[in-house]
C-alpha cells in the first residue's frame, strides 16, 4: 500500500482508497486538506 | 471545467468526492429528484419502524457539501439531455444546465415481477408497496398505521426484504416473506446457512414460505391477499415487494445513448456519447448489472479518474460482496460461496456449523475465493485482507477454533473438519464409537 503523507497538514493520501495513484496525478494537484502544492507530500515508508 | 452529476445515491455522492479529493479547481453539480441529501437506504426498513428519523439516515449534511465545494440541487429531476450542445433541461423548464463533463448515476428502481395486480395496484396505492425512497418509507408506516394492517406479505426473501419484514413485524399480527428461490438470500447463503436463517426469522414470528412463485395480488379495491401459482392463497391488507432492480435509464435513452438492461459503459465507465459517463446502479458493463455497494465505490474512484481525463485505473467488475447485520445477526458474503458441485476436485472447503453460527470458507488449492461468516464476526477482516491469496490450512483452522479430539482409550480422532457436529455440541452421554471411552475422556489437540 503506497501512502503519501502532506508535510504540512499530515493529510495521507492513500493510493488503494483514491481514483488514481499519487504518481499519477497531474501536477496541480492540490491538498484537499490545506491546498498546497503536490510539492509538500512525501513518500511515507511502510510500517514494518 | 464543470462536472456536472444527476443522481445523489452511493455512486453520485461518492464519484463527487473523489473528484473533489483530487481536484479543487473543478466546479461539481449534483442534480437529484430526490428531497433529502444523500442516505442511507439500507435503514429505510427502520423508518417505517419509527426505530429511526430521516436525521439519522442522512450521511451527508449541508456542511460537508460546503466543505468540498460541492453544489446540491434537490427537487431537480432532470428530463432531457442534449449531448451536441451539452445542456441538460429539467421539470422546471426555465432550469438549463450546462455541462463539460456529465456523469449519470441515476440508480434504479424496484423490480416489480409480472404479477396480475401488482403494478396496478401499486399506482393507485391500494395496498401493493416497493421500498426504495424516504417518501416510500412514510407511505407503507403511514399505510400501516391508517388501515389496521393484520397480515402482511412481503414479495422476496433478498435482503431488503427481510430487513423489511423483520421491521414490520412487530406492529403487525402476521408477517409472511415469499420468496420464488428455494432458500432465502440465494446469492449471499449456501443451503444449509440459509436454512438456519430460516429458523432464525422464524423464531421471530415470520413465517417464511420457499419456492413460491405469486401469480396474483387479489382483491376488489384494496388488497385483500395474495395467491401463488400453485393455488395456494394468504390473505394480506398489505404487499411489499422487493424483488431485485432495474436500472434506470430512461433520460440515457432518450438522449440516443446506448443502452440495454442498463446503462452501456466501457472499462472507463464512458457512455457511448463523448463526455457522458456513468457509473452506479444504472449501468451495465459486461452485461452484467451490479446493484451493490461495493460496485458504487468501485466505479465512483474511476469515473472520477476518467472525467477528470486521467485514464488510470479501468474496471474490470467488482467482487460480490455484503457486510451487514439482517434480522440482527451479522453476515459477510463474500467472493464464491457455493463452487459448482462438478468442479469439486479444485476446490477445499472449510466448515464450522455452530447453534447460533456458521463459518463457511472457500479455497481453490490454497487460495482464499469467498467465504459466508454468519452469526460470528471474529474472521471477517482477515477473510477481507486475504481474498484472492493464499492462505495456509493451519492459519483458518486456528482462525475458526476448529479442533481434533483424541480418545485417551483407543486413540481415534474426532476431527470437526470432518464431522457435521462440533465435539462440544456432542450430547453429554455420547461414548467413543470405536472402544466406548465417554466423552470427558476426549483431549484437545492443534492440529499441526
Amino acid at each position: 500500500m503506497t501512502i503519501h503523507r502532506c508535510k504540512r497538514c499530515n493529510y495521507l493520501y492513500i493510493d488503494e482508497e483514491q481514483p488514481v495513484c499519487f504518481d499519477d496525478l497531474e501536477e496541480d494537484f492540490k491538498c484537499p486538506r490545506c491546498r498546497c502544492g503536490k510539492y509538500m507530500f512525501v513518500k511515507k515508508e511502510p510500517l514494518k | 471545467m464543470k462536472i456536472v452529476i444527476i443522481g445523489n445515491n452511493v455512486a453520485g455522492t461518492f464519484t463527487a468526492q473523489n473528484i473533489r479529493n483530487i481536484n479543487q479547481e473543478v466546479e461539481i453539480e449534483i442534480f437529484t429528484q430526490e428531497s433529502y441529501p444523500y442516505y442511507s437506504r439500507i435503514n429505510l426498513p427502520e423508518l417505517i419502524s419509527n426505530k429511526k428519523e430521516i436525521e439519522d439516515l442522512i450521511v451527508f449534511k449541508d456542511k460537508w457539501y460546503k466543505k468540498n465545494n460541492i453544489d446540491l440541487f434537490l427537487k431537480h429531476q432532470a428530463t432531457s439531455i442534449d449531448t451536441k450542445s451539452k445542456i441538460i433541461n429539467f421539470d422546471n423548464q426555465e432550469k438549463k444546465v450546462e455541462y463539460d463533463k456529465l456523469i449519470m448515476t441515476l440508480g434504479s428502481t424496484p423490480n416489480i415481477p409480472p404479477i396480475k395486480n401488482a403494478l396496478e395496484m401499486k399506482n393507485k396505492g391500494k395496498g401493493v408497496f416497493t421500498l426504495r425512497s424516504i417518501k416510500d418509507a412514510f407511505e407503507i408506516r403511514d399505510f400501516i398505521k391508517e388501515k389496521n394492517v393484520n397480515n402482511a406479505i412481503v414479495i422476496g426473501g433478498g435482503l431488503l426484504g427481510l430487513e423489511l419484514a423483520n421491521q414490520i413485524k412487530d406492529s403487525i399480527h402476521s408477517t409472511t416473506v415469499v420468496e420464488f428461490f428455494p432458500r432465502l438470500l440465494p446469492r449471499q447463503l449456501d443451503e444449509d446457512c440459509s436454512l438456519m436463517l430460516k429458523d432464525e426469522i422464524e423464531s421471530r414470528g415470520i413465517n417464511v414460505v420457499l419456492n413460491a412463485s405469486t401469480d396474483e395480488i387479489l382483491g376488489n379495491g384494496s388488497v385483500s391477499g395474495i395467491r401463488l401459482k400453485s393455488g395456494k392463497e394468504f390473505d394480506a391488507e398489505i404487499v411489499l415487494i422487493q424483488a431485485g432492480i432495474v436500472p434506470t435509464t430512461e433520460l440515457a435513452k432518450q438522449a440516443n445513448i446506448k443502452t440495454n438492461r442498463g446503462i452501456i459503459v466501457n472499462k472507463f465507465l464512458e457512455t457511448s456519447e463523448k463526455d457522458v459517463y456513468a457509473a452506479g446502479d444504472c449501468i451495465e458493463y459486461n452485461e452484467q448489472i451490479w446493484g451493490i455497494i461495493p460496485a458504487c465505490m468501485e466505479q465512483s474512484k474511476i469515473v472520477a479518474a476518467s472525467a477528470l481525463n486521467l485514464k488510470k485505473k479501468e474496471y474490470h467488475g467488482t467482487m460480490p460482496k455484503n457486510t451487514l447485520k439482517i434480522v440482527g445477526v451479522d453476515l459477510t458474503s463474500i467472493g464464491i460461496i457455493d463452487p459448482a458441485k462438478e468442479e469439486s476436485s479444485a476446490w477445499n472447503i472449510l466448515k464450522k456449523a455452530d447453534k447460533k453460527s456458521y463459518d463457511k470458507i472457500v479455497l481453490k488449492g490454497n487460495k482464499l475465493k469467498g467465504a459466508i461468516l454468519f452469526g460470528d464476526t471474529h474472521a471477517v477482516s482477515y477473510v477481507n485482507k486475504k481474498m484472492e491469496q493464499d492462505v495456509s490450512r493451519e492459519e483458518l483452522l486456528e482462525l475458526l477454533e476448529l479442533y481434533k479430539y483424541k480418545c485417551d482409550g483407543c486413540g481415534m480422532i474426532y476431527d470437526e473438519t470432518k464431522e457435521e457436529v462440533l465435539f462440544k455440541n456432542l450430547p453429554d452421554d455420547w461414548k467413543c464409537p470405536n472402544c466406548g471411552n465417554p466423552k470427558k475422556n476426549f483431549k484437545k489437540e492443534k492440529y499441526k
